[in-house]
């Protein structure tokens, strides 16, 4: 699929639909990066190629939303984190199979794997606690 | 380095207020910030001395349909035809305004510059606000997620607390110091101590709190982004700040107390916040803040006041850590002490912040410096801090991913 060959947004939500956690590794310094970007944060070489993330990782930090944007309104409160993943890069996703209503219950450190939702026409990052 | 020295000569703002300005759109609140800054100037200013306008609204497409704004704003000031340019970086705009209107002097290529910026916030409900405020985030990255500014801050707050071992009760004594210090100031959203606030709402209520704490953890201040809650937050204001720059060899003719800016700091951070290896620093404000220092040839310590971006509490532990004000972790227990209060060892936030005096996004930076130029002056009242000298502004735009530190001497 040609779309792929672009390190876009676009191509980003097209894999994560297929269930897939796709970043880019840098060519010239190894550099993990995710979401996919054209140039390395680290050597600021254009020279990249897809790179899939297991999608195993801890929980870095997170927060509980109650006042939620008006598309969202109907989900509040809904929990949010970032995570960071077991390659080494961090990135945000919602945080389910966890109940808002008891904030003790989600730890920082904690274990996580990506899953991914359905919401609305998009296909939305989610981790859940692995056991 | 700057070719040409830069000056302060005159200020205004408007109340910053949720109802107050209720039939008020964009222009008439900047012209009333307008028109309150001609009047400061000591020795009077006409129109005609105003060579250019850059000026600030982060989101009035979403608040007001209105883009082409600085088009407008020189047009209801009466300014045009000077050239007027609107500036834009998320809540740190009208500081970005302000460093542009001072390269636009230091250039040689005018000599008075009017900068500025309004934000009418009031025109959406919650939840449409909330969502106009993101388009300042990543919006595939963070928006479609559900992230909003509280919930970045209430996510780097968490972090804060796990790393150092601190607790929420940390934060409520940024709000509490805050709301005190805007009890002083004419100009602030919020004039009342939380203890006033907490009275106020028990007779309504017909409920007691014994004292602050009891009030704040309370469900009368429910939750936003857990951990922050209501007071953790900014509230929802309109308003507009304006100021004038001068060449130093202007401003002479127009005040015999100016106010000349000495440092500048100014970055960019990742647009992200899963984009920084550690979530409860801002990475851009330390450099913008070492950025400032340098160009002043002052370090951290000789900075007398500082009006830093608390957007929400733990902001502004984080950037009085950032700013070298406080070792690591000992920001919070430092406004505890009451290091941070007005006359303390750093006076923190003496107009009462963004968390009390309110926070009309695009108006923020020219209201700090507003505040800056009345304690520089001698003018703050019951908020002077004494023998000020050194005055510093920090504004962040959303999470991070714009830093602005500026300095200013009498
Ligand atoms: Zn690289």
């Amino acid at each position: 699929m040609n779309y792929k060959n672009s390190f876009s947004v676009k191509a980003f939500f097209d894999y994560l639909r297929e269930k897939r956690l796709m970043g880019v590794k840098c060519l010239n310094c190894k550099n993990l990066m995710i979401p996919p970007r054209l140039i390395c944060t680290a050597c600021k070489k254009a020279n990249l190629e897809w790179f899939e993330f297991e999608g195993a990782g801890a929980l870095e930090t997170f927060t509980i939303l109650h006042v939620a944007p008006t598309s969202l309104k109907d989900k509040a409160p809904y929990i949010l984190g970032i995570v960071k993943l077991n390659e080494g890069p961090l990135i945000t996703g919602r945080i389910i199979g966890v109940t808002s209503d008891k904030p003790k219950r989600i730890r920082i450190g904690m274990s996580v794997k990506a899953d991914f939702i359905q919401e609305s026409d998009s296909t939305i990052l989610a981790f859940k606690p692995n056991n | 380095m700057l070719m040409n020295k830069v000056a302060l000569i005159g200020a205004g703002m408007t109340r910053f207020h949720h109802s107050l300005h209720k039939d008020k759109s964009s222009r008439e609140l900047f012209v009333e910030a307008f028109l309150e800054c001609l009047d400061s100037v000591d020795k009077s200013i006409s129109h005609k001395d105003i060579d250019a306008l850059f000026i600030s609204a982060t989101a009035s497409e979403f608040f007001e349909h209105q883009s082409h704004i600085a088009c407008l704003l020189s047009d209801w000031t009466g300014l045009n035809p000077i050239p007027a340019t609107r500036i834009e970086a998320a809540c740190a705009s009208s500081s970005a305004a302000l460093e542009i209107g001072v390269f636009a002097i230091a250039s040689g290529m005018y000599d008075i510059v009017l900068v500025g910026g309004v934000e009418k916030m009031t025109t959406l409900e919650v939840d449409e606000m909330t969502y106009a405020l993101m388009s300042g985030l990543d919006h595939p990255y963070e928006c479609i997620l559900g992230v909003s500014n509280p919930g970045l801050y209430a996510m780097m707050a968490n972090a804060y607390f796990e790393k150092y071992d601190s607790s929420w009760e940390e934060l409520t004594s940024i709000s509490i110091k805050n709301h005190h210090n805007a009890s002083m100031n004419p100009k602030a959203h919020f004039q009342s101590e939380i203890m006033d606030i907490a009275k106020k709402i028990s007779q309504k209520k017909g409920l007691k709190f014994d004292n602050e704490m009891d009030f704040l953890k309370s469900p009368t201040n429910p939750y936003i982004a857990h951990p922050l809650r209501l007071f953790d937050c900014s509230p929802v204001s309109d308003g507009a700040s304006a100021i004038l720059l001068a060449s130093s060899k202007k401003a002479k003719k127009f005040t015999d107390t100016p106010v000349y800016v000495t440092g500048l700091g100014h970055t960019s951070g990742t647009m992200s916040l899963h984009d920084r290896r550690d979530l409860t620093s801002i990475p851009a404000s330390v450099e913008a803040g070492n950025r400032a220092y340098k160009m002043a040839k002052i370090e951290s310590k000789d900075i007398d006041f500082a009006m830093v971006h608390d957007c929400f509490t733990p902001a502004e532990i984080i950037a009085t850590e950032d700013l070298g004000f406080f070792p690591r972790g000992e920001g919070g227990k430092a406004a505890i002490e009451g290091r941070t209060r007005i006359n303390g060892e750093k006076s923190i936030n003496t107009d009462g912040g963004l968390k009390a005096k309110g926070h009309p996004i695009a108006a923020t930076g020219t209201a700090m410096s507003y505040e800056v130029w009345k304690q520089l002056r001698g003018e703050a009242d019951k908020r002077q801090v004494n023998n000020a000298e050194i005055g510093l502004i920090h504004n962040v735009g959303a999470s991070g991913g714009t830093a602005i530190v500026q300095i200013f001497r009498r």
